[in-house]
């Protein structure tokens, strides 16, 4: 059988744990997020693996973290952002900026509308922000959700580095462990296989996207721990 | 070092033939648990010869599985696009085998006829009796939520009146679900009423309040009051309740929701979570802000354990903004409720909630005024929100300076000494708040 393969996992996903006293709470948690593309040789070929995604989960024991200390909160998943350029006919341009959160929210703000005479030409730019990290969870155990920019097959790179994640809250009793565990999606697995194509693969690839799916896909692995 | 999970594919991709049989001995692949719920999309066993496979849960469905057979596999709640060769393949296993598994199959047939109304209704009728069954329950619990078909009308009319038991549950369930299909379209609470009636049917006591309810000779707070204990503790009641208290159209409906729930379910973790959200969202209606505020200061049933909590999900709400009305939440809340150690931790956290200026300011406000019991402020204190504090980023932080300014106008603003305003900012430093004072 197929068994979970934690190695792996670490080159895919890598990260630390590091705590600091604070203030308000009882402590102030920073964790390190790095993302890699493994690839390994095999018979001529090179396969890699790597993720578009994945969900990082803080738990400690008996710990909470409240919900405002946690970072990368955002109200939405997305903000649509419209750009309306109006151009007169001195020729200047004068431009209206409108962004709107995605879901509709009564509240969503219109900037800088400017006055315009005789419109000649208009055109409307329509962009969207993207957040790579996005909170979620509860108190007991904040998790965020990483997530590929648009245009960005894979995650790739350092996008948390020694960042304030949360504060924490000890309950009596509590050995003040912290744990950063990580979990990839099978939806999210990225698999190509470069090489000669001498045979007709597809079924090789089909079972290496299973073994690879079964040994690190869809469980939580222990990225890092703290003290 | 090499994982085994690159071991196995290192053999795999050594194995000369791409045939799957092969690649599964090549690989150490274990056939009777490595594939159950896999995908097959892009693969292809035709011509395989499968022995003894477990192929629970998986997907042929991009598969190409021509002349495959499955002898002794387990085929259970597995997909195909074309079904597998019975001929060639004794002994699999599908989810509802033999005569009865194509008897309801034909069924579920019918009940999708629309054109058949009188054949669909007795297709309808007799599937009801294998109601019991997983496939059977999903058939009407998916049907129930789509839109306005007659199906799930029939079924619960059909069902309830001739079932009991654990059939009689799942229709009520089903019942149910289709009544917060109809809160969500309509936003009216009397669809969902009317909707329950034509599920349960007889209750005359029940069909009365709804008449009075509709005509508006009845709030919606004392008919949810007068609804019976056998409607009341069905869970599905409960997330009936639970979608109205988190957004109606009709506010009486959502704020007497509401209401309800902090009575009868305030222990609930589901209606905790509810409150978290419902404090989370950018529109507070300004009847549900007084709903909750009410329940806060004034309800006298509330356990002192739901109390401090309340408090404290309002003044943690972590959305910025949310500013105005968690400012305003604390600001209403009596500032005597601030006795209790749980409600002062709580605001002496919100002092520190950097999202939000309107909250440290409320917080701080209350704090202030409570550690200075008689006084309320004589003059307008607009300074609060100008130049009273500073906020630093003191590490991750915040931190609070005042100098002799702010003292003399604090004095002024509640008509005290500048020697009581040092002394109160001496005791709210002392509740763990990162106060300077000047000597």
């Amino acid at each position: 059988m197929i068994q979970r393969d934690e190695a792996l996992f670490q080159k895919i996903i890598a990260g630390s744990l590091s705590t600091q006293p604070s203030n308000t709470h009882d402590l102030a948690v920073f964790a390190s997020l790095r993302f890699s593309e493994h690839w390994k040789r095999v018979a001529m070929r090179t396969v890699y693996v790597s993720t578009n995604s994945a969900f990082v989960t803080l738990s400690g024991d008996r710990a909470t973290f409240p919900l405002d200390s946690v970072a990368f909160q955002t109200l939405v998943d997305a903000t649509i952002q419209t750009r309306t350029t109006v151009e007169d006919t001195t020729g200047s341009t004068v431009r209206h900026g409108a962004s709107v959160a995605a879901e509709a929210i009564p509240t969503s703000r219109l900037d800088a509308a400017s006055e315009h005479s005789e419109p000649h030409t208009l055109s409307t730019e329509v962009s969207t922000t993207h957040y790579t990290i996005v909170a979620g969870g509860d108190e007991a155990s904040p998790t965020w959700r990483i997530k590929a920019p648009p245009g960005s097959s894979e995650l790739i790179g350092t996008l948390v580095q020694d960042h304030l994640m949360a504060s924490a809250v000890f309950g009596d009793g509590s050995t003040r462990n912290l744990l950063l565990s990580a979990r990839i999606p099978s939806f999210a697995l990225m698999l190509r296989v470069d090489g000669p194509t001498r045979n007709p693969q597809r079924n090789r690839l089909g079972l290496t996207r299973l073994i690879l799916k079964r040994a690190i896909c869809d469980h939580d692995f222990n990225i890092g721990s703290a003290p | 070092m090499t994982s085994e999970a690159e071991e196995k594919i290192h053999r795999l991709w050594d194995c000369e033939s791409d045939r799957f049989s092969e690649l599964v001995i090549a690989a150490h692949l274990d056939p009777t648990s490595d594939f159950v719920g896999a995908n097959f999309a892009g693969m292809s066993l035709a011509g395989e010869h499968l022995d003894r496979f477990n192929f629970e849960g998986a997907d042929f469905r991009e598969c190409d599985i021509t002349g495959t057979t499955f002898r002794n596999c387990t085929l259970r709640r597995a997909l195909f696009s074309t079904r597998p060769d019975a001929q060639n393949s004794p002994g699999f296993e599908i989810a509802e085998p033999g005569e009865l598994g194509s008897e309801i199959s034909n069924l579920m047939r019918a009940a999708e006829e629309e054109s058949r109304q009188e054949e669909r209704t007795a297709a309808l009728r007799q599937l009801a009796r294998h109601i019991s069954k997983p496939r059977v329950a999903e058939f009407f619990r998916a049907r129930a939520l789509r839109d306005d078909g007659q199906v799930a009308r029939s079924f619960a009319e059909t069902t309830l009146r001739n079932v009991s038991g654990e059939p009689a549950k799942v229709a009520k369930e089903i019942a149910f679900g289709r009544m917060l299909s109809y809160e969500r379209r309509y936003g009216t609470i009397e669809r969902f009423i009317r909707s329950y009636i034509e599920s349960y049917g007889d209750d005359d006591d029940i069909v009365d309040r709804v008449a009075m309810l509709a005509s508006g000779r009845m709030p919606y707070g004392r008919f949810l009051e007068a609804l019976p204990e056998s409607v009341v503790a069905t869970p599905a009641f409960k997330q009936v309740l639970l979608a109205i208290a988190q957004g109606s159209a009709n506010e009486d409906a959502q704020t007497a929701a509401i209401q309800f729930m902090a009575g009868r379910f305030k222990d609930d973790p589901q209606f905790r979570s509810m409150i978290v959200r419902l404090t989370s969202m950018p529109t507070l209606d300004d009847n549900v802000k007084r709903v909750l505020v009410g329940i806060i200061s004034y309800d006298p049933t509330l356990s002192n354990e739901l109390r401090p909590w309340l408090i404290q999900t309002i003044a943690m709400s972590p959305y910025i903004r949310l500013g105005w009305a968690r400012a305003q939440l604390l600001r209403d809340a009596n500032p005597k409720l601030l006795d209790e150690p749980e409600i002062l931790s709580a605001y002496v956290a919100a002092t520190s909630d950097v999202s939000s200026p309107d909250t440290r300011q409320a917080a701080f406000k209350t704090l202030l005024e409570f550690v200075l019991p008689a006084a309320r402020p004589v003059i307008d204190v607009r300074p609060w929100n100008h130049r009273i504090w500073r906020l630093v980023n003191y590490g991750h932080d915040p931190m609070y300076f005042l100098d002799p300014q702010d003292i003399k106008v604090l004095a002024r603003a509640y008509s005290v000494s500048e020697r009581r305003i040092k002394t109160a900012f001496r005791k709210i430093e002392s509740f763990g708040v990162p106060v300077e004072v000047p000597d």
